[in-house]
């Protein structure tokens, strides 16, 4: 168990030492950082100065931004990871150290990455709204930080899967890309055409259960909801936050998104423990 | 350590990898596999690894199956394998340290095993920047952390310059020299010549012969000539075709 746990340790370390010096990571974070900072400044004022806006309005806006980036990040990070099954993989492999291990190791290097990318992303710009605009509103800002960092992780599960069926790195890519466009642009249109079939065209069950089904949007609705959604949407954000406000729907979302992160990865560890290299 | 490979057979799919090989490989001696593209050497080679899984017959360690044999038999043994990479960003020590802990191996002598290898001046320089022999030279280094009683090689020379090639061949005699059995695989026949105490060629997914050079059938030249033996086995129908005759030492 000790030597199991201290190889899950040096391969977490190796892993995450090499995403982070990796142009990648290094890019994506730099560039979400740059974003976030440029959503804390609201732009030019009618005076002609760069104001800043407060945590609630910041949050609202790097809610979608990130629910956009994040798991982008994490599908790309997981499969490109173990798309690539060369040499290092099984040098790897070969050593006194189970497939499971390697696995969760690995894996668990690439999370901790990706919340280093959201962390230094949504901290620059705390920093900024805190500096010029108070702290009003910082707890609902954690709030919508901590669900897209999740949607991040579980994009990474989804990532390695489809890095550990797609066998090689182009490929995997390619998947991890058709599921991102899937999850954050087609799930919408299609929820739109299903509540539109259904009749009621106004949220209620069939959206929850809708969100439920897709993190990102699950997550979206629910820092909404967090953040004020009567106030921000009007009657449409009142009705959601009636549906999601009492708390069934919102475990449900929460319990999805938890599923998300971990199904995928059960799936994956089975695969990986069988297969040959 | 003793390797046997009984009627050791993988298919993937419709096609055979791997056709029912029967191998031994006796303890402390440098085996080497050769054969064609697409002949089984590296499935084979893999197989003893636990990497790829017998469709049937069996893969023996001193007479344990390797599917049953787990962690402690990885232990003992070092591998080289033919496309190698390394995490990307990491540099050529904290490499060895990860593997070192991987394979809970004391991290005091690793600039002593990057002296061997001849990388020492560049132990914190980033891998990504080595060139194929370096690399290579790494994964020697890798290879050998725990002192393994094997090291397996896959392609140990390939894709080098021909100075890296016999940076990379002194090496692998230095390790024979210390006791430490070798089993590799390769397409340069000089290699093989130099280093191999056996030789397995392998047709069509099977062994098709294996022994010392001197005692396999060769075409024209010397007994023991690696090359012409390639040709009497390896490529036997062929020169068949073209009337080239083969002999069987006397």
């Amino acid at each position: 168990m000790r030597c199991r746990a201290e190889a899950i340790h040096a391969l977490a370390g190796a892993e995450l030492r090499s995403a982070l010096r990796g142009r990648f990571v290094q890019g994506f974070g730099i560039l979400f950082a740059a974003l976030a900072v440029g959503v804390a400044l609201a732009g030019l004022a009618a005076s002609g100065q760069l104001v800043v806006q407060g945590f609630t309005r910041t949050a609202v806006s790097l809610l979608t931004l990130s629910l956009y980036l994040l798991p982008l990040l994490g599908l790309v990070l997981g499969a490109s990871a173990f798309g690539a099954e060369d040499g290092g993989t099984e040098l790897l492999l070969v050593q006194p150290v189970s497939r499971g291990a390697v696995l969760v190791g690995r894996t668990l290097g690439l999370a901790l990455a990706l919340a280093g990318v959201g962390i230094v992303g949504f901290g620059i710009a705390a920093v900024v709204v805190a500096s010029f605009a108070g702290s009003e509103g910082f707890a609902g800002y954690l709030l919508v930080a901590a669900g897209a960092t999740a949607v991040g992780m579980a994009g990474l599960g989804l990532g390695v899967l489809i890095g550990v069926l797609a066998r090689r790195r182009l490929k995997a890519i390619g998947g991890a890309l058709a599921a991102w466009l899937c999850l954050a642009v087609l799930f919408d249109f299609a929820a739109i055409l299903v509540l539109q079939l259904t009749g009621s065209g106004q949220p209620g069950p069939w959206l929850v259960g809708l969100l439920a089904l897709n993190p990102i949007d699950g997550i979206r609705a629910l820092g909404l909801v967090g953040l004020g959604a009567d106030v921000l949407l009007g009657p449409t954000g009142a009705a959601l936050e009636r549906s999601l406000g009492a708390g069934r729907g919102a475990l449900l979302i929460v319990g999805s998104l938890g599923l998300w992160a971990a199904a995928p990865l059960v799936v994956a560890a089975r695969i990986y423990r069988h297969r040959d290299f | 350590m003793i390797i046997e490979y009984r009627r050791f057979t993988k298919r993937y799919g419709d096609v055979v990898a791997a056709n029912g090989v029967d191998l031994r490989v006796p303890a402390r001696t440098t085996v080497a596999l050769i054969g064609p593209n697409g002949s089984g050497k590296t499935t084979t080679l893999k197989a003893l690894l636990g990497l790829v899984r017998p469709t049937s017959g069996e893969v023996l360690v001193d007479g344990t199956d390797v599917t049953a044999a787990g962690a402690g038999l990885r232990r003992r043994i070092g591998y080289l394998p033919q496309r190698l990479s390394f995490p990307e960003g990491m540099r050529a020590l904290e490499v060895l340290e990860l593997y070192a802990r991987l394979r809970r191996v004391a991290a005091d002598d690793l600039r002593a095993l990057l002296r061997r290898v001849e990388l020492e001046e560049v132990a914190g320089r980033a891998v990504d920047g080595f060139s194929g022999g370096m690399r290579q030279r790494l994964g020697l280094a890798v290879a050998l952390l725990g002192d393994p009683e094997l090291l397996v090689l896959d392609e140990p020379s390939a894709a080098l310059d021909p100075s890296g090639a016999l940076l990379v061949r002194d090496l692998i005699r230095e390790i024979r020299a210390d006791g430490t059995g070798v089993l590799l695989c390769s397409h340069d026949l000089a290699e093989v010549q130099a280093l191999a105490d056996q030789v397995a060629v392998f047709v069509g997914g099977r062994v098709c012969a294996m022994g010392r050079p001197d005692e396999l059938a060769y075409t024209g030249g010397n007994p023991g000539d690696i090359e012409a033996i390639y040709q009497a086995y390896a490529g036997m129908r062929a020169r068949r075709a073209e009337g080239v005759a083969y002999a069987l030492p006397s």
